[in-house]
């Protein structure tokens, strides 16, 4: 059983080296595929560099105010004492990217929930506040909520087969945000709908627009979703789990549109992950989640290259221990 | 099932209802006071000591017409459920292990009994085959299979294509020991569920029919009988109508309530009642309605 | 990731466009030919049936002209007119391809034509068909939707007791009661009867009020009760959720996404209760003295009249398809193909 060693000789060192691997390794299985040009690319570039930028920035101007800020949150029955969320806190600044990994259970979806206001009933936020561009949402009113969703925050989830409504052609529903939230005609919003399509990069934005949710497939209705969640210019983008199901080189892709539609319009992006791959390819910051409660908090790097908390070090061992890069090493080595 | 209907408050009443008017049925024409055909002087009498629900037209005394005609009534309903669940069960569920063909005629015959107006097709053979309350009750029982059918195929068809079903016959189960089992665990709860709706709605037809005086003789008394002669006196008695009316609608309500009961305890399997009655509303939905929906 | 189609190219999509139209239309032809498909074993299982059950039971309408007692040569000269002495496909055939042409024969009891009969009381059922319709939908509609939106609140709990209530009532039942109270108790609405509308819309509407209601309970909890479940069923989809995100106001949410979805079996369950409304307009007639198809029915039924009772379910059969036909239409509107498992 020689692996046993040199896996502990190569934890330490190669965690730089893990990260790169973890980032580029859902391009890698195939780089035989025409598909997949952006194999050789690695997204190291926006890792260590944003992130301090970032944090010596935080707060200190304008400009760079948070656009969501969540104190101290507390999750839980409001008659039961029973606390399921014990208290997160991070602030997301326009353009950045923060990471939320857990194990399922660990309260990261319903911390994204209580920012966008849609708790499944029992639960309610117990204490802490959030903020969304200043306003504190425990203030809001239902009309003022639903004038912020979709302007200011928006969100996609796992599943974006069942958060369109199977009846409706998907162009109309992007089309449908359009007219509501921007005011455009009947055959503007229909125009920009198209467009959205094309910038999500599916490959005939006026075929599809036509098409019904059974007709598309996973990855294809995950582009339509991000099309409908970004129609109306939100700030925030919350992502949960947006590329769970989809088969390695899709969320590839997915992960891909996301960085870029951060890059260009300065979205805020919070994205929430068990895979911790994910989040390393794409946020500045990570939180680590487990039993409710933020195990670890910090930039992207110093969290991947030098985990404090042991259930981060056990994430990241497991990742090289079943990850790709273990059967990929020993060929390296040979 | 039977201690889990009765554990719940709704399943109780039900039950109990159901046991009340099961008792009127077997001892009433014992209970009247009074022979419910004998007329008298005093017609159409308000409520007193010697006629508790007054008299009708011909003087005849309207409780013990009612205690009498009782047992016509829940027989005819049983009658029409059974019928339903013989014509519709078997072939159900023969449908989902016999080949195609027999799944296409059946599927076709379910079809087109449903498609039947059944109280008009109900009158109509009733008056060709002359007028005979077990001939009106078979045809009825006929008319109505089509639930059960739907019922007992949609419950095969969930077993049928089941991982578990599969996994039991890779690991060596016999199919003698699936059957019982796993089959009859999923097929039985939906038929209950069936069976105590379909005592409902028969109790509605019987009652409809012998409200026009089809299947019965004449003086005999019904409680659809009774409302139909209450109705040419309504100006004289207009309160009349309401005691065979408060029966049937408890009994009706009561087997609603049961099957209610039933369904609730049995949970998952009661639920492709459910499904099996939506099946022809084209929802989508797993494994057992997609190929009913599909047929139809 | 993307359809094969996809990939065609800007040059296509105009010929796709055309082809979804044509998509379109090619789904209303399927959903009228699945229609009458299942209508024509409907159609010659049920007259056939009939048909046979007259050569079982021995009716003859000899019996009916001349009494019990007539001497066996009268009789067969009677059914000799009739063509009843002919082999029996033959009758069935000849019957057959009158209704093809609408004949539906002749009575035997005065020898009317069975057609004429039908059509005269076809505007009394219809009149009181079409408005319990329209009463049943509308309540139930009214009902089933503040439940939904109101669900497990008080409002739901004591419309879902009022519709169980209302759905145990047979339309006998209901019909007595009305026309104790209103008719005879406080005088508002003729008991029996029937005006036609060209007589006057005010009396025509008075005489089909009661039993239009009588008929419309059923349908009543049978909507509201499909449309709350329906509505509950489609509030717990993710959908919602997705609408909520992206910012539609609830107003917007219920009726441009929950209600679309959640009507597709309230439609379905109105297309099977057509026949049992047909079939209670015989019950519901024969209390309040209409002279409609019902009691056509029924008085053709008793008097042994079996021309006109297979007439009768030709109607019927007809009525109820192309009923059916029409929820079919609506529903294929409604509801895109996937959904109805197409």
């Amino acid at each position: 059983m020689t692996p046993l060693p040199s896996k502990t000789a190569r934890t330490a060192p190669p965690d730089a080296d893990s990260h790169d691997a973890d980032s580029h390794d859902p391009r890698s299985p195939a780089p035989d595929d025409p598909q997949a040009p952006h194999a050789p690319h690695s997204p190291a570039p926006d890792g260590p560099a944003t992130t301090h930028a970032s944090h010596a920035a935080a707060g200190a101007t304008a400009a760079t105010r948070p656009v969501l800020s969540v104190r101290d949150v507390r999750i839980g029955h409001p008659a039961g004492d029973r606390e399921i969320v014990h208290g997160v806190s991070f602030d997301l600044t326009p353009g950045k990217a923060l990471g939320i990994v857990g194990e399922s259970g660990s309260g990261k979806t319903l911390t994204c929930r209580a920012a966008l206001g849609i708790l499944p009933p029992p639960f309610e936020v117990t204490a802490g506040t959030v903020e969304i561009d200043g306003t504190p949402i425990a203030e809001l009113t239902p009309r003022q909520w639903t004038e912020l969703r979709g302007t200011t925050i928006s969100a996609v989830f796992q599943d974006p087969a069942s958060y369109l409504n199977p009846s409706l052609r998907v162009g109309a529903q992007i089309a449908e945000v359009l007219r509501v939230k921007k005011g455009l005609t009947r055959r503007e919003a229909r125009a920009r709908s198209v467009e959205l399509l094309r910038s999500v990069r599916l490959r005939d934005p006026e075929l599809v627009h036509g098409q019904y949710p059974y007709e598309l497939s996973g990855g294809m209705l995950q582009r339509v979703l991000i099309a409908a969640a970004i129609a109306a210019g939100p700030r925030i983008l919350i992502a949960d789990e947006a590329t769970t199901a989809l088969d390695v080189t899709v969320q590839a892709e997915i992960l891909d549109l996301l960085e870029d539609l951060r890059e260009r319009t300065g979205l805020a992006l919070v994205v929430v992950s068990h895979d911790l791959a994910v989040v390393a390819q794409l946020c500045d910051e990570v939180l680590v989640m487990r039993g409710g409660e933020v195990v670890e908090q910090g930039p992207t790097s110093q969290v991947l290259h030098n985990p404090q908390h042991p259930y981060t070090r056990l994430l990241i061992a497991e990742h090289e221990q079943y990850g790709l890069d273990r059967f990929l090493a020993p060929e390296e080595a040979a | 099932m039977v201690r889990r209907v009765l554990s719940l408050t709704s399943g109780r009443i039900a039950v109990a209802v159901l046991a009340v008017i099961a008792l009127l049925a077997l001892f009433g024409p014992l209970l009247a006071p009074q022979d419910p055909l004998a007329t008298s002087e005093s017609t159409l009498a308000p409520v007193s000591g010697a006629h508790w629900l007054g008299t009708d037209y011909l003087g005849r005394d309207v409780l013990s017409r009612l205690l009498d005609g009782s047992r016509v009534s829940v027989l005819g309903a049983l009658e029409v459920a059974l019928t339903a669940l013989v014509v519709g069960a078997v072939p159900g569920i023969l449908s989902v292990c016999l080949g195609r063909a027999f799944e296409w005629f059946t599927l076709r015959l379910a079809d087109t009994l449903v498609a039947l107006p059944f109280l008009l097709f109900a009158v109509a053979v009733i008056a060709l085959l002359g007028n005979g309350l077990t001939q009106a009750m078979l045809v009825t029982g006929v008319l109505v299979s089509p639930l059960f059918y739907r019922v007992a195929r949609a419950a095969g068809l969930s077993v049928a294509r089941s991982p578990y079903v599969e996994a039991a016959l890779i690991s060596g189960a016999s199919i003698g020991w699936i059957v019982r089992r796993h089959v009859w665990a999923k097929v039985l709860p939906p038929l209950a569920v069936a069976l105590a709706q379909t005592i409902g709605v028969g109790f509605v037809i019987v009652s409809s029919l012998t409200f026009l005086g089809i299947g019965v003789q004449p003086p005999a008394p019904t409680w659809g009988g009774l409302l139909a002669s209450d109705l040419g006196y309504l100006s004289h008695r207009p309160w009349a109508p309401l005691a065979p009316a408060v029966l049937i609608m408890a009994t009706v309500w009561a087997a609603n309530l049961l099957a209610d009961a039933v369904r609730d305890v049995s949970g998952e399997a009661g639920r492709a009642l459910v499904d099996g009655r939506r099946a022809r509303a084209h929802r989508p939905g797993p494994a057992g309605p997609a190929p009913l929906g599909g047929a139809s | 990731m993307t359809t094969t189609e996809a990939q065609a190219g800007p040059a296509l999509r105009r010929g796709v466009v055309a082809a979804r139209t044509r998509h379109t239309l090619g789904r209303v032809l399927v959903t009228l030919t699945r229609s009458v498909a299942i209508f024509v074993p409907v159609f010659l299982v049920a007259t056939f049936v009939t048909f046979a059950l007259r050569s079982l039971s021995g009716l003859s309408p000899a019996r009916i002209q001349l009494g019990e007692d007539a001497t066996p040569e009268a009789v067969a000269r009677i059914e000799a007119e009739w063509g009843l002495d002919r082999p029996f496909l033959v009758q069935y055939g000849d019957w057959f391809s009158g209704v093809l042409h609408g004949q539906l024969g002749t009575s035997w009891t005065n020898g009317a034509d069975i057609s004429t009969l039908i059509g005269l009381g076809l505007g009394v059922s219809l009149s009181v068909a079409t408005f319990a319709l329209v009463i049943g939908v509308v309540t139930g509609f009214a009902l089933g939707a503040v439940a939904g939106l109101r669900r497990t609140t008080w409002v739901d709990r004591a419309i879902t007791g009022f519709v169980t209530v209302i759905s145990v009532m047979p339309a006998f039942v209901v019909g007595i009661v009305l026309v104790a109270v209103f008719a005879v108790g406080l005088g508002l609405f003729p008991s029996a009867g029937y005006v036609p509308a060209e007589q006057g819309f005010g009396p025509w509407l008075a005489h089909i009020t009661l039993p239009a209601i009588a008929l419309s309970f059923d349908v009543v909890a049978d909507v509201a009760r499909q449309l709350r479940s329906g509505l509950v069923a489609a509030y717990r989809e993710n959908y919602v959720t997705g609408a909520v995100v992206r910012g539609l106001s609830p107003r917007r949410i219920f009726f441009g996404h929950v209600l679309r979805n959640a009507l597709g079996p309230t439609l379905a369950t109105l297309g099977l209760k057509f026949p049992s409304l047909v079939g209670a307009s015989v019950v519901t007639e024969w209390i309040f003295g209409l002279q409609g198809f019902g009691r056509f029915a029924n008085d053709a039924a008793q008097a042994g009249d079996v021309p006109a009772v297979q007439g009768v379910l030709v109607v019927s059969i007809v009525l109820v398809v192309s009923f059916n036909l029409i929820v079919n239409l609506v529903l294929a509107r409604v509801t895109p193909a996937a959904q109805r498992g197409v």
